[in-house]
C-alpha cells in the first residue's frame, strides 16, 4: 500500500498474510495461547476483568458497550452454569471484519474466547458463526480440536483447574440471530425472536442461564490485553473525552474496511484516529476511475450516511455519532454517482423487510411499507405526499420495538431521504425513468 | 405501598404489578392486543405503547412494571401518536374484510381504528397477501392475513395447555401461525384460542357466518357440561342458540372452557324438542294427547294424587331450586339422581362427573340411582345423563324431559323442560361453587315454562292449605338446607319471569 | 356432557386451497411462501409432503355434540416421518446433542445434517423425523425451517446458485449477475429447472462484500464475478 498513509496497526490481523497461520503448528510459536497461559497460571478471573475494564475496550459488535462493564454484569452464585456466547453471526451487510479472524487466525479466536470464559468463570462458550460462513466453521473446528489435542480446550486446561468446552455452533440465515437475544433463542433451536429486556442475557441469557455475549473482533483484543495489560490498550487510539466523564474513548486497534464503488475494497487494522477520508480514498483507494463519491456509510449498512463532504470525520465511536452516524462495525459502503440513490432505498428497505423477525408490528409491518413507497418512487410512481409518508413512517417505526433492527432499519434510509430529497423530488416528476442498477 | 401516577391519579399498586395490571385494576383502560392475564408476556403488538416521563421512547405498558414514583401518561400526544402509528402498520396489511368477518362487532382492530386510528388515510400499497382459510383441526378457520401476529394462540397451546400444536412459521411480513402437520389439536380446550384471538384470524366451523353479533343476545350463565361449571356467555337468537364463549372467574374456570362444553349446546336446537305438554289419553302406552298447561297441570296433580307412590329421579343437571321442588311435590319415596361419569378427567377443567348439580342434589339428600327404580317424578335434560334403563324403571308418573325421544311412554303427563340455556337457577360445581344459570330470552321454543312454575303449581294444587313461595322463597328455603353439606348459596337476582322475547338488540358483553 | 357424534364426511371442505408460491414469483429466499399447500407444488417426481386430503373421516372424537352444519375440513394426512437419525448420522447427532443442556437446542445443527443427507431440502417427512427424535413438535421444526433461509422447503437443484442482493454487491453489478442467470438458465430467483440441474435464489449479505459481487454455489463462494466469469462457471455445473 502507498506510503504517507495513517499507519496500519497490526495487532488482530498480525497473523493474517502468513501462511498457515490458522494452524497449531504456526499460531503457537507466533504466541497463540501465551496469554491463556498467563491468564490461568497468574491471574484471578477478576483480575483479567479488571484489565480489560481499564484497557477501555467497547464491544466491536456494533454498539460499542464497555466489555469489562459488561462482564461485571454478570449474575453470580446462581448454582447455574455461566456460559460465553462469542457473535460471529456477521450478517450485517458490508461488515466481513469477524470472517478475516475466523478464517486467518482461528487460534486468536479461540485463545480470546478461552481468557474470556476464564475472566466471567464460564464453562462453556459457544460461538455462534453465520451458517454462510462454512469456512469460517471449518477453521474453527479444525483450531479447537487441534486446541483441545494440545490440551487447551476442554477439562483441566493447561493442568490448571480451569476447564471450558468450546462449541461452534452454526446458524443458518437469519440476519436477527446477530441480536443478541435473537442468537439466544436460536442457540436454542428456536426461531430468532429477539427476548424483551429486561431480563439481559448476564441475568438470564442461553437456557435461562447468565450469559455474556460479545463480537469475535471484541473477544479477539483480550489475549493482547492480557499480555500487555489494560492500559497500554487504553493508549492506543483515540482516549477518552476528558470533559466527559462517561466516555470510553475508542482505544486499542480496530479491524476496518471498505467495500462497495471503490478501488481497492478491502480489510485493514488500525488505532483509532484515521478520518473516513484517508481509509476510503486512501486505502480504498477512492472513487473507481471517472466517478465520485457521493455517501459513506461508515459500518455496515445500518448507520446514516455521509456526504464526501462529511468524510472528514475520524473513525470512532463517539466522532461519528457527533456527526450523526455511527462506527457500527467499522466496514464502511461506499457509493458513487453511478448510484441511483432511491434504488439503494429500495435495497436497503428490502434487506431490513426481508430480515424482520417479524414479531412487532412496526418492524413487520413497517420494513415492508418503507420498500414499498421506495419502490413506487424509484419506479416513477411515486406520490404527492411519499416523503411525507416515509417520514411518518420513520417516526412510527424508529424506537418502538423490541430490539434495534427496526431502529437501523430506518438510520440509512432516512439520512439518504434528507440529503438527497432532489433526487427523490426529481422522481416524482412524471418521467419515466429506467431501473437503477 | 408504592405509588404511581397514571393519567394524574395516584394509584398503589403491588411490586411486580406491571403498569397495564395497575391501570386495569383502577378501570383505566390501555388497549392491548398481545397481552393476556392469562398466557406470558409476549410484548409484540406495541399497541399498549404508554408515555413514561423521564424515559425518552414511549413504553410497553403490558412489560414494564411499575415503579415507585412513576408517572405515566396514557392519552399525551406522545402515547396517542405511537398508538397511532400502530395501528396504521396493522391496518397497512389487512384486509378490508370486516363485512364478511365472523369477529365484526367484537374486534378489537375495528374497536381501536376507531378509538385511536390515524387521522389520515394513506395512499394504500399492494397487501401482502398470505393464506387465507386454513383449516386448523376440524373446527377451527385461520386466516393469515387478518392475523396480526399476537401469538396469543401459540402461547395458549405452548402454556396453558402445553400440548404445542401451534408455532409461529415463516418470518417478516410472511410470518403466520402454523400448525402441526397431524392436523387435528390433542388438547380437549383449543377453541379458546378462538376468543383468545383479537381479531377474526380464528373462527369456529360451528359458528362461521352464522350471525353477525350485534344480533345476537348474550347471557351470563355456566355450562352445564360437567361439574366444574365454566361461567360462559351464551349467544343465542331465533329460539336457537348459536355459541358459548367462557367467562372469566378465576375460581373456577379461569378464562377458558372446554370444547365439548363450548359445543354442547346440540340438545337445545333439537329438532325433536318437546314443545308442547302431553297427557296420556289411553291405558296403552304411548298414547298422548297435547294438551295447554293449565290442563296439563292439573292431570298432573290429579295423577300424582292418585299415584301410589312417591319418589324423584332427576338429571343431576336440575338447579337446587328444581331439585328441592320435586322432593316437596313428590312428598315420599327416594330421592334419586342420575348423571353420566367419564373418564377425562384432566386435572385442569374437565371432571368426570357431568352431573351439573351434582354436589348440590348430594346436599339436598338425592342419592345416586344405582339400579332401575320406581319414582313418581322423573325430570330429564339430557337423554343421555339418565340412561334408558333407569328411565324405563322409574316408570314415573309426572315427567318432565326436554326431547321427544325421551318421553316415558308410561307417564300421566309429560312437561316439555327448557335446558339450561332457558332456566334460571343454581348449580353447585365440583368444588361445592353454587352459581346461577340464566334464561337466555332468545333460546328455546316460544312459551315454555320453567319447570320451576309449573311445580310450584302443582304443588299448590295438591295441598290447598300451602304458601306459595317466590323463586326467592325457594333460594332462601335452598340456602338453609345446603348449609350442612358446607354449600353456601350466593346472593343472586334472576330477572323477572316473563315469555321469551325474540332477538332482542344484543348487548356487548366481551 | 353430550355424546361424540361422529361428523359427516367431508365433501370437498375448504374449496381455496392457497397456490403454491414458487412459480414466477421472487419469494424470500428459502421461505415457505405458501406453508399449507406446499405440497401441491412439489415437482413430479418428488414424493408430495402432505399429499391431496384424503376423504377419510376426521376422528370422531373430534366432533362434538353438535354435527357441524358446515362442510368439514378436508382432513389432514400427516407425513410419515422418515426414520431419524438414519445410520449413518447417529454418531454425528448424538455428539451434537450431547454439546447442549437442552435436547432441542441442537436443532439447527441437525437440520444442517439432515439437509444434506436427504436431496438437499426438509420435507415434511424429514421434519417430523427430526421432530420425534429430538422431542419436539413438528409444527417447531417447521417454524424453524420456514425462519432460516438456508433451510430449503422444496427441492432443490444439484447447483443451487445463490446470489447476494445486498448493498455492496447491487452496487457491484449483482443486478447484472442475476439477469445473467435468467438468460443463461432461463430461471428466475426461487425457480428450479425441470432436470433439478439448477436453483437459482437471491441471498442476503454473504459477507464477501469486499470481493463483491458474490455469489454461492452450494457452499462454494465465488467472488468479484462478473457476467462473462458466471456465464463460464455456469456451463462448468453439469
Ligand atoms: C439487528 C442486529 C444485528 C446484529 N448483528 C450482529 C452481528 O452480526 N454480530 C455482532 O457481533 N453483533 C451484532 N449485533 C450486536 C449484538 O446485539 C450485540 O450488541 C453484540 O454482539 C455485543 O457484542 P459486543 O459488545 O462485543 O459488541 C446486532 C445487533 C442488532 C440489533
Ligand atoms: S424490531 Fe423487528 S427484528 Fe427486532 S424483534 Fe421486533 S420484529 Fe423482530
Ligand atoms: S391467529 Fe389470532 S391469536 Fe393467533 S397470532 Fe394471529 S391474531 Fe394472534
Ligand atoms: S370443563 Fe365442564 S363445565 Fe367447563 S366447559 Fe367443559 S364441560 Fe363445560
Ligand atoms: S399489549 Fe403490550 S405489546 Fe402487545
Ligand atoms: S453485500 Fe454481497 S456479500 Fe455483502
Amino acid at each position: 500500500m502507498a506510503t504517507g498513509l495513517y499507519p496500519q496497526t497490526k495487532v488482530l490481523s498480525k497473523n493474517f498474510d502468513v501462511p498457515n497461520a490458522h494452524t497449531l503448528a504456526v499460531a503457537r510459536p507466533r504466541g497463540a495461547y501465551q496469554s491463556l497461559e498467563k491468564a490461568l497460571r497468574t491471574m484471578t478471573p477478576a483480575q483479567v476483568t479488571e484489565e480489560v475494564k481499564k484497557s477501555r475496550l467497547r464491544g466491536r459488535g456494533g454498539a460499542g458497550f464497555p466489555t469489562g462493564m459488561k462482564w461485571s454484569f454478570v449474575a453470580k452464585n446462581t448454582g447455574k452454569p455461566t456460559y460465553l456466547v462469542m457473535n460471529a453471526d456477521e450478517s450485517e451487510p458490508g461488515a466481513f471484519k469477524d470472517r478475516y479472524l475466523m478464517e486467518r487466525d482461528p487460534h486468536l479466536v479461540v485463545e480470546g474466547a478461552l481468557v474470556s470464559a476464564y475472566a466471567i468463570e464460564a464453562s462453556a462458550v459457544f460461538i455462534y458463526v453465520r451458517g454462510e460462513y462454512p469456512n469460517s466453521i471449518r477453521r474453527l473446528e479444525g483450531a479447537i480440536a487441534e486446541a483441545r489435542a494440545a490440551g487447551l480446550v476442554g477439562k483441566d486446561i493447561l493442568g490448571t483447574k480451569f476447564s471450558c468446552e468450546v462449541w461452534v455452533h452454526p446458524g443458518a440465515g437469519a440476519y436477527i440471530c446477530g441480536e443478541e437475544t435473537g442468537l439466544l433463542e436460536s442457540l436454542e433451536g428456536k426461531r430468532g425472536h429477539p427476548r424483551i429486556k429486561p431480563p439481559f442475557p448476564a441475568v438470564e441469557g442461553v437456557f435461562r442461564c447468565p450469559t455474556i455475549i460479545n463480537n469475535v473482533e471484541t473477544l479477539s483484543h483480550v489475549p493482547w490485553i492480557v499480555a500487555h495489560g489494560g492500559e497500554a490498550f487504553a493508549k492506543q487510539g483515540i482516549p477518552p473525552d476528558p470533559a466527559n466523564p462517561r466516555s470510553n474513548g475508542s482505544t486499542g486497534t480496530k479491524l476496518m474496511g471498505v467495500s462497495g464503488q471503490v478501488r481497492n475494497p478491502g480489510l485493514w487494522e488500525f488505532e483509532p484516529g484515521i478520518t473516513l477520508r484517508e481509509l476510503v480514498y486512501g486505502y480504498g483507494g477512492g472513487p473507481l476511475p471517472g466517478r465520485k463519491i457521493k455517501a459513506v456509510i461508515p459500518g455496515g449498512i445500518s448507520m446514516p450516511v455521509l456526504l464526501d463532504s462529511e468524510l472528514d470525520v475520524k473513525m470512532g465511536f463517539d466522532e461519528l455519532v457527533k456527526v450523526g452516524s455511527g462506527l457500527g462495525t467499522g466496514t464502511a459502503i461506499v457509493m458513487d454517482d453511478t448510484c441511483d440513490m432511491v434504488e439503494a432505498c429500495v435495497n436497503i428497505a428490502h434487506f431490513f423487510g426481508h430480515e424482520s423477525c417479524g414479531q412487532c408490528t412496526p418492524c413487520r409491518e413497517g420494513c415492508h411499507w418503507m420498500e414499498k413507497v421506495f419502490r413506487r418512487v424509484a419506479d416513477g410512481d411515486g406520490q404527492p405526499g411519499d416523503l411525507d409518508l416515509l417520514e411518518s413512517l420513520f417516526k412510527g417505526i424508529e424506537g418502538r420495538t423490541i430490539c434495534f433492527l427496526a431502529d437501523a432499519a430506518v438510520w440509512p434510509v432516512r439520512s439518504i431521504v434528507r440529503k438527497f430529497r432532489g433526487e427523490f423530488l426529481a422522481k416524482m416528476t412524471p418521467a419515466p425513468t429506467p431501473a437503477g442498477a | 405501598m408504592p405509588k404511581i401516577t397514571i393519567d394524574g391519579r395516584v394509584l398503589e399498586f403491588a411490586p411486580g404489578q406491571t403498569i397495564i395490571q395497575v391501570a386495569q385494576a383502577n378501570g383505566i383502560e390501555i388497549p392491548h392486543y398481545c397481552y393476556h392475564p392469562g398466557l406470558s408476556v409476549a410484548g409484540n403488538c406495541r399497541i399498549c405503547m404508554v408515555e413514561v416521563e423521564k424515559t425518552p421512547k414511549p413504553q410497553i405498558a403490558c412489560y414494564v412494571q411499575a415503579t415507585d414514583g412513576m408517572v405515566v401518561h396514557t392519552k399525551s400526544a406522545q402515547a396517542t401518536e405511537a398508538r397511532a402509528g400502530v395501528m396504521e402498520m396493522l391496518l397497512v396489511n389487512h384486509p378490508l374484510d370486516c363485512p364478511i368477518c365472523d369477529q365484526a362487532g367484537e374486534c378489537k382492530l375495528q374497536d381501536y381504528a376507531f378509538d385511536f386510528g390515524h387521522p389520515t388515510t394513506r395512499t394504500p400499497v399492494e397487501k401482502t397477501h398470505l393464506p387465507k382459510n386454513v383449516p386448523f383441526g376440524a373446527k377451527i378457520v385461520y386466516d393469515g392475513e387478518r392475523c396480526i401476529k399476537c401469538t396469543r394462540c401459540v402461547r395458549f397451546t405452548d402454556e396453558i395447555t402445553q400440548t404445542h400444536e401451534l408455532s409461529m412459521g415463516a418470518r417478516g411480513d410472511k410470518e403466520m401461525v402454523i400448525m402441526t402437520s397431524k392436523g387435528e389439536f390433542t388438547t380437549p380446550y383449543a377453541m379458546n384460542i378462538i376468543d383468545l384471538c383479537p381479531v377474526g384470524a380464528l373462527t369456529s366451523k360451528d359458528f362461521r357466518f352464522e350471525s353477525r353479533v350485534w344480533f345476537m343476545d348474550f347471557t351470563e350463565s355456566v355450562c352445564t357440561g360437567c361439574a366444574r361449571g365454566c361461567n360462559v356467555t351464551v349467544g343465542a337468537r331465533g329460539g336457537r342458540v348459536l355459541r358459548m364463549t367462557p367467562r372469566e372467574n378465576q375460581d373456577v374456570n379461569r378464562w377458558w372452557m372446554c370444547d365439548a362444553g363450548r359445543l354442547g349446546y346440540g340438545h337445545a336446537n333439537a329438532p325433536t324438542r318437546l314443545t308442547t305438554p302431553r297427557v296420556r289419553t289411553s291405558a296403552r302406552a304411548g298414547e298422548f294427547a297435547e294438551v295447554g298447561w293449565e290442563d296439563a297441570i292439573d292431570a298432573a296433580v290429579e295423577a300424582l294424587r292418585d299415584a301410589a307412590r312417591g319418589g324423584v329421579l332427576a338429571d343431576a343437571g336440575a338447579t337446587l331450586e328444581e331439585l328441592f321442588l320435586l322432593k316437596a311435590v313428590a312428598g315420599r319415596g327416594d330421592l334419586k339422581y342420575a348423571s353420566r361419569v367419564g373418564q377425562d378427567e384432566d386435572g385442569f377443567l374437565i371432571v368426570n362427573e357431568k352431573g351439573a348439580n351434582q354436589r348440590g342434589a348430594e346436599a339436598l339428600g338425592f342419592a345416586r340411582a344405582a339400579a332401575p327404580a320406581p319414582a313418581a317424578l322423573l325430570f330429564v335434560e339430557r337423554g343421555d345423563a339418565v340412561p334408558k334403563a333407569l328411565r324405563d324403571g322409574a316408570d314415573p308418573v309426572v315427567a318432565f324431559v326436554t326431547d321427544g325421544a325421551d318421553v316415558p311412554p308410561t307417564a300421566r303427563v309429560v312437561f316439555p323442560l327448557p335446558t339450561w340455556a332457558e332456566r334460571d337457577g343454581l348449580l353447585a360445581n365440583v368444588d361445592g361453587i353454587v352459581q346461577p344459570i340464566r334464561r337466555c330470552r332468545a333460546a328455546g321454543p316460544r312459551d315454555l315454562r320453567a319447570p320451576l312454575e309449573v311445580l310450584e303449581e302443582i304443588r299448590l294444587g295438591l295441598d290447598a292449605a300451602a304458601t306459595p313461595w317466590t323463586h326467592a322463597d325457594v333460594v332462601a328455603a335452598v340456602r338453609g338446607a345446603v348449609a350442612p353439606a358446607g354449600l353456601a348459596v350466593p346472593e343472586v337476582e334472576f330477572a323477572p319471569a316473563a315469555p321469551r322475547t325474540v332477538a332482542a338488540p344484543a348487548s356487548r358483553t366481551r | 356432557m353430550t355424546p361424540p357424534a361422529v361428523s359427516p364426511p367431508p365433501t370437498g371442505g375448504d374449496p381455496r386451497p392457497r397456490e403454491p408460491r414458487d412459480a414466477n414469483q421472487p419469494p424470500a429466499r428459502g421461505t415457505r411462501g405458501g406453508g399449507y399447500a406446499e405440497a401441491a407444488g412439489a415437482p413430479a417426481g418428488v414424493a408430495p409432503a402432505s399429499g391431496p386430503a384424503k376423504a377419510a373421516t376426521a376422528a370422531g372424537a373430534a366432533a362434538a355434540a353438535t354435527a357441524p352444519r358446515k362442510t368439514p375440513a378436508p382432513a389432514v394426512v400427516p407425513p410419515t416421518p422418515v426414520p431419524f437419525p438414519p445410520d449413518d448420522l447417529k454418531a454425528a447427532c448424538e455428539a451434537l446433542i450431547a454439546r447442549y443442556p437442552q435436547r432441542a437446542a441442537a436443532l439447527i445443527p441437525i437440520l444442517h445434517l439432515a439437509q444434506k443427507r436427504f436431496d438437499g431440502w426438509i420435507s415434511p417427512e424429514v421434519e417430523a423425523g427430526v421432530a420425534q427424535y429430538l422431542g419436539v413438535s413438528d409444527q417447531h421444526v417447521r417454524g424453524v425451517v420456514t425462519f432460516y433461509t438456508m433451510f430449503n422447503t422444496k427441492p432443490v437443484g444439484r447447483h443451487h446458485v445463490q446470489v447476494c442482493r445486498t448493498l455492496s454487491c447491487w452496487l457491484r453489478g449483482a443486478g447484472e449477475l442475476t439477469r445473467c442467470l435468467e438468460r443463461k438458465t432461463g430461471l428466475r430467483p426461487g425457480q428450479t429447472d425441470e432436470a433439478r440441474r439448477f436453483t437459482v435464489s437471491e441471498v442476503e449479505c454473504l459477507g464477501l462484500c469486499e470481493v463483491a459481487p458474490a455469489l454461492f454455489v452450494n457452499e462454494d463462494a465465488h467472488v468479484n464475478v462478473t457476467p462473462e466469469g458466471l456465464e463460464k462457471l455456469l456451463d462448468g455445473l453439469k
